[in-house]
């Protein structure tokens, strides 16, 4: 059975493209807009991982990491981090949320696919 | 005569001392107070007629909680030193006279009195640094602004950077559908320069953060010669592409010296790939060597040098050197500028030492003993 995984960025660009990326991989797709949504989204169907875009609106990434390692029954889902910093900031950031990894914009594609393989493989 | 010219002295001495901006006490070798002038009576809400004669330690432990907004620092500070023989220089303390009411920001410091009727005694002095708090608080309120723009402004560039990158990445994979030889040549140059975008982006974010002080520095004992050696490996590619030699020359008996690892890299790398670009033919030299107190690192290449008129501007921001024929190299203009920062960061060197037509030599060093900040 297909690994289903969550892209979550308020960026509709960003989350088409990587979508389609992910799909040509062979993994299955949801998606969310903001936090609040993802959050909701990943209760309900408990993807394999999650590609975490730290801004986000209504709930931010970082409240939606922190919540789902404080969660019992949420905190073994892998969790990337996507932002917009710097390296140093983001492994800082990574560590504090206890995020599973990191990237930081712009990436290339094919590191993301490593990083979701070495999860889900 | 004399004693009328010495009444007069004395009486403008006076009045030069009253009417100085500065607070000024002036104790006996037994800590006893000789004399106070007007300031200090404003700045503590003290009468002179009600301090000479005191004991100062005396005062100080009286008054010191309605005076002091931190009185146990404060007499800490200041009785060590009475203890101890000792002097302050430029101790800052926050003052609350006037019950409250007028609260002041002084500089405190005292200086011996070493001859005279009251050798052995003290003077102390302070002085109201009002302006240089206020500015202080206003540098902070802005470097907090700049802050929070740099963060937007990187995530605001930094985004459509990631959605040009990955759609161009798709159709260049051929994941789109194919693509003929044509249209792959054309992706490729959009590709090239959306990396050139991109680091172009992260040297100014780059050094932003090194000017605004918010760099993290990762300092660790580490051995150079390993850095020269790593970056020998990453540049011998291109190099040879060159047809050029690189060659390193390194001083075995080298020290283990704190520095940040990352950034001493970047500066090496930067040194190394300007070396590269401006030659032609011939080699470059990479040398490392201990000297009395440093260590030093030399780049030496054969390459067209650098012009005496470009000399002093070599290590200015977003200045660029035409090669050869006016040709602007592709960089950002800002490597020798985050060089440079980062070695003072490091309290060492940087410079070049030239020759047009035979070639340049980059210089820097790190000191060997920790500097404290």
């Amino acid at each position: 059975m297909a690994k289903k995984i969550l892209v979550v960025d308020d960026e509709p660009d960003i989350l088409k493209l990587e979508t389609f990326r992910l799909k040509k991989s062979g993994y299955e797709v949801a998606t969310a807009t903001d936090g609040r949504e993802a959050f909701d989204l990943i209760q309900k169907e408990k993807p394999d991982l999650i590609l975490l875009d730290l801004r986000l609106p209504i709930m931010d990434g970082y409240e939606v990491c922190k919540r789902l390692k404080a969660d019992q029954e949420l905190k073994h889902i892998p969790v990337i981090l996507l932002t917009a910093s710097t390296v140093g900031k983001t492994a800082g950031t990574a560590k504090e949320l206890k995020a599973d990894d990191y990237l930081t914009k712009p990436f290339h594609l094919q590191e993301l696919l490593a990083k979701v393989k070495k999860f889900l493989d | 005569m004399l004693r009328k010219s010495e009444a007069k002295c004395s009486s403008m001495v006076n009045d030069v001392i009253n009417s100085s901006e500065v607070g000024i006490f002036v104790l006996d070798s037994n800590f006893k107070v000789v004399w106070i002038n007007r300031k200090m009576e404003v700045f503590f809400g003290l009468r002179e007629s009600e301090v000479v004669g005191k004991d100062k330690r005396e005062l100080i432990r009286k008054r010191i909680k309605q005076v002091f907004e931190q009185p146990e620092k404060f007499a800490k500070t200041v009785f060590s030193t009475y203890d101890n023989n000792t002097y302050i220089d430029k101790f800052e303390c926050h003052v609350l006279a006037e019950g409250k009411r007028k609260e002041r920001w002084l500089e405190h410091s005292s200086n011996p009195i070493r001859s005279g009727f009251y050798a052995g005694g003290r003077v102390e002095l302070y002085v109201d640094i009002a302006e240089r708090k206020r500015a202080e608080k206003e540098l902070r309120e802005t470097m907090e602004i700049k802050s929070e723009f740099t963060s937007m402004v990187s995530h605001q560039l930094r985004t459509p950077l990631t959605a040009i990158k990955e759609g161009i990445g798709i159709v260049l994979d051929g994941e789109a559908g194919v693509i003929n030889e044509e249209q792959k040549d054309f992706l490729d140059i959009a590709k090239r320069n959306v990396d050139r975008l991109a680091r172009v982006i992260n040297d100014i974010l780059d050094f932003q953060k090194l000017d605004a002080g918010r760099a993290v520095f990762n300092m660790q004992e580490n051995d150079m010669n390993k850095v020269v050696k790593q970056i020998q490996q990453a540049m011998t590619p291109l190099v040879k592409e060159k047809g050029l030699n690189l060659i390193t020359e390194l001083d075995e008996n080298l020290p283990m010296v704190r520095f940040d690892e990352d950034k001493i890299v970047q500066v090496l790398m930067n040194i190394v790939n300007n070396a590269i670009k401006f030659t032609e033919k011939g080699s470059i030299t990479v040398t490392t060597n201990k000297e009395d107190n440093a260590i030093h690192v030399a780049v030496q290449d054969t390459g067209v040098g650098i012009k005496g008129e470009d000399m002093t501007r070599l290590f200015h921001k977003f200045e660029q050197l035409a090669q050869g024929k006016g040709k602007r190299t592709g960089g950002t203009g800002l490597g020798l500028a985050i060089s440079k920062e980062i070695m003072e960061k490091h309290r060492g060197k940087i410079w070049a030492e030239s020759e047009l037509g035979k070639g340049t030599t980059f210089h820097f060093t790190l000191p060997i003993k920790e500097q404290r900040e």
